[in-house]
């Protein structure tokens, strides 16, 4: 009796696992609010989910009170990245703080290396989305396309995101007004 | 597997009995047919079906995902993430079938409990790929192996329990290489503690506890390296030497009855461990920038986690005297010089965090290490065993050749002591080699 309770237990918690990474990632893709993002993407390796195109947002540092910071401190480094958008549709950070907004555009963050200064301090965030996965094949093609998009004169790589709740999850990564994989 | 070999052997020599009139005709086959119960009973066919169920879940599985593989980027997310879980659902079910049908042959069990480990793996990796999710590898590792671990009692899987063993000594390893702390690998190892226990204490050297006894060596070889936070740099000599003198001795104490290199696994992993790390520590970077006066902290260290440092070398070093006592009142030389290292690495650790000198710890192992090679040459020649003579050569000749002699030494001095190394060896095998041929005709 206790190895077929066990084995129920099992069943559940070996479908449950992978099922809440899809439900959480269906949801925000399903109902979240679309930016867009610069981004610099690279192409490592990575052995155990094949390739994919690592992701870098081109904004890292945004501002920070010290107040905030000292919180965030005791918070394990953990705050939340205000969102807003350019006048050319591209969504940047504008201010980082450590207490959840009760409403607005904003995603969780891990943010550290506080830098004071006298006008307005800052620190450094992380983006919550650092990879693009993509076909073995075409993931060193990417690679090269991107580098052709980002040139001095050509510099129009960005990543459209969907973000709920500050959970952000990526939809696609796009070259100029196509998807990357529109090229391949 | 010895009861194999016989029944082999038996079946060759039965003709020439019934032949002179030893056994009947009759007898001789239900002497067969004894041998053949006997040998499914204890697993012998078992095991080999279990062997080709085991590689035929490998193989479907990665066939599956090699198929799906192929036409991967033209389906649809919602395609994707139902072949994701495809294999996982199918596993899933053998696994039920098994379970609910009490299905208790060797390679049903381990085969679906193969196939279900991996097609989690595959699951988790998959959906992680589909969404893009970012993580760590160290984060995978321990999420797949928590699901798999309850396999291991569900199943009664040995194969599930050392893939899992392999799985937390990988986390270990990459869990403290990306800067966080492996103190978790202890109550993962010990999860499956009494699934081992209760192999070893049915029966010591079953197909079972032999795979479960290599698995465990070598996982605790790993995590106990890796789970050290190092805050007191060169704790590892301390540990290491006491983790393979207690594998060595205990390995003496309750396997010594075993026959052959694998039902001694704990005594053979710990023997050769002790001699590999001996040499080790001749060298005299093992002992350089070691103690108290090196304290380490910040980025990359834990105050806390290095607490557990102290609790694992504590452990180990009373585990090793424990038993080292048990051998002195027993006087077993052999097993005592041996199990002694803890105790000589204590001392150097001590010599090289107090004085600063390097030196003195690497000769005083050196000398040691001589030593044992001349035991092992002195017993083997008493007990008339080629294996360990041999064994006592090499470990001479090589602290001999590397530690002792000079190296501005001649080419002449040098091809002279190489000859004498080379006549020792010739000699000694030519004398043993009478000498067992002499006891076999005895």
């Amino acid at each position: 009796m206790i190895k077929k309770i066990s084995l129920v237990l099992l069943i559940v918690a070996q479908l449950a696992v992978p099922a809440s990474f899809m439900k959480t990632n269906e949801r925000i893709l399903n109902k979240g609010v679309v930016y867009k993002f610069k981004t610099a993407p690279v192409d490592p390796y990575d052995i155990f989910r094949g390739r994919y195109v690592a992701l870098r947002n081109e904004q890292n540092t945004a501002p920070l009170s010290s107040e905030d910071d000292k919180k965030i401190a005791q918070n394990k480094h953990i705050g939340y990245a205000l969102i807003n958008v350019d006048k050319d549709g591209y969504a940047y950070v504008e201010r980082l703080v450590a207490d959840k907004p009760m409403a607005g555009n904003y995603f969780k963050t891990r943010i550290m290396n506080y830098m004071p200064f006298e006008g307005e301090s800052s620190a450094n965030f992380t983006f919550p989305v650092d990879r693009y996965y993509m076909n073995e094949k075409k993931a060193p093609q990417a690679e090269a396309l991107y580098l052709k998009h980002s040139t001095r004169e050509k510099r129009d790589a960005y990543m459209v995101v969907r973000i709920l709740n500050g959970e952000m999850v990526i939809e696609s990564l796009m070259l100029g007004d196509q998807s990357i994989e529109s090229y391949l | 597997m010895k009861l194999a070999k016989f029944v082999k052997w038996l079946n060759q020599e039965l003709p020439k009995f019934v032949g002179m009139g030893f056994v009947s005709d009759g007898n001789a086959e239900k002497i067969r047919a004894y041998y053949r119960q006997e040998l499914a009973a204890k697993g012998g066919i078992n095991i080999v079906l279990g062997i080709f169920a085991v590689i035929g879940a490998i193989c479907i599985g990665l066939g599956i995902i090699l198929f799906f593989a192929f036409g991967w980027d033209d389906f649809s997310r919602f395609t994707k993430t139902c072949l994701a879980f495809a294999p996982l659902v199918i596993s899933l079910a053998l696994v039920s079938w098994a379970v609910v049908k009490e299905k208790s042959s060797f390679a049903i069990r381990e085969g679906s409990s193969i196939f279900n480990i991996l097609s989690v793996g595959a699951a988790i990796a998959l959906i992680s790929q589909i969404y893009h999710i970012p993580g760590t590898f160290d984060r995978f590792l321990l999420v797949w192996m928590l699901l798999s671990m309850p396999l291991v009692y569900i199943m009664s899987s040995t194969l599930a329990a050392v893939a899992y063993l392999i799985g937390i000594s990988c986390w270990a390893g990459y869990a403290q290489n990306l800067g966080g702390n492996a103190i978790l690998f202890w109550p993962l190892f010990a999860a499956v503690v009494p699934y081992f226990w209760k192999h070893l204490s049915a029966d010591r050297f079953s197909m079972s506890s032999l795979w479960l006894s290599f698995a465990t060596c070598v996982a605790l070889s790993v995590g106990m390296g890796v789970s050290l936070e190092k805050v007191v740099p060169g704790l590892w000599v301390i540990v290491y030497s006491a983790f393979f003198a207690t594998l060595y001795l205990a390995g003496k104490l309750w396997f010594d009855d075993g026959d052959g290199f694998w039902q001694r696994s704990f005594r053979n992993y710990g023997m050769a461990g002790l001699v590999v790390l001996s040499y080790l520590f001749t060298f005299n970077w093992v002992w350089q920038d070691v103690g108290w006066r090196y304290y380490r902290a910040g980025w990359g260290f834990q105050t806390a986690a290095g607490y557990m440092d102290y609790v694992i070398v504590a452990g180990m070093f009373v585990a090793a005297i424990v038993f080292l006592v048990h051998a002195a009142k027993q006087k077993r030389i052999f097993e005592t010089a041996f199990g002694v290292i803890p105790i000589i690495t204590v001392l150097c650790y001590s010599i090289a965090s107090g004085s600063g000198s390097d030196d003195i710890s690497a000769g005083i192992f050196s000398s040691y290490l001589f030593f044992l090679g001349g035991l092992c040459i002195y017993f083997g020649v008493r007990e008339i065993r080629l294996d360990l003579t041999n064994c006592g050569i090499l470990i001479s000749g090589l602290v001999l050749l590397t530690r002792f002699l000079d190296s501005s030494l001649g080419i002449l001095e040098r091809g002279i002591v190489f000859m004498i190394i080379g006549t020792a060896f010739v000699f000694t095998n030519m004398f043993l080699s009478k000498k067992v041929k002499q006891e076999a005709v005895q």
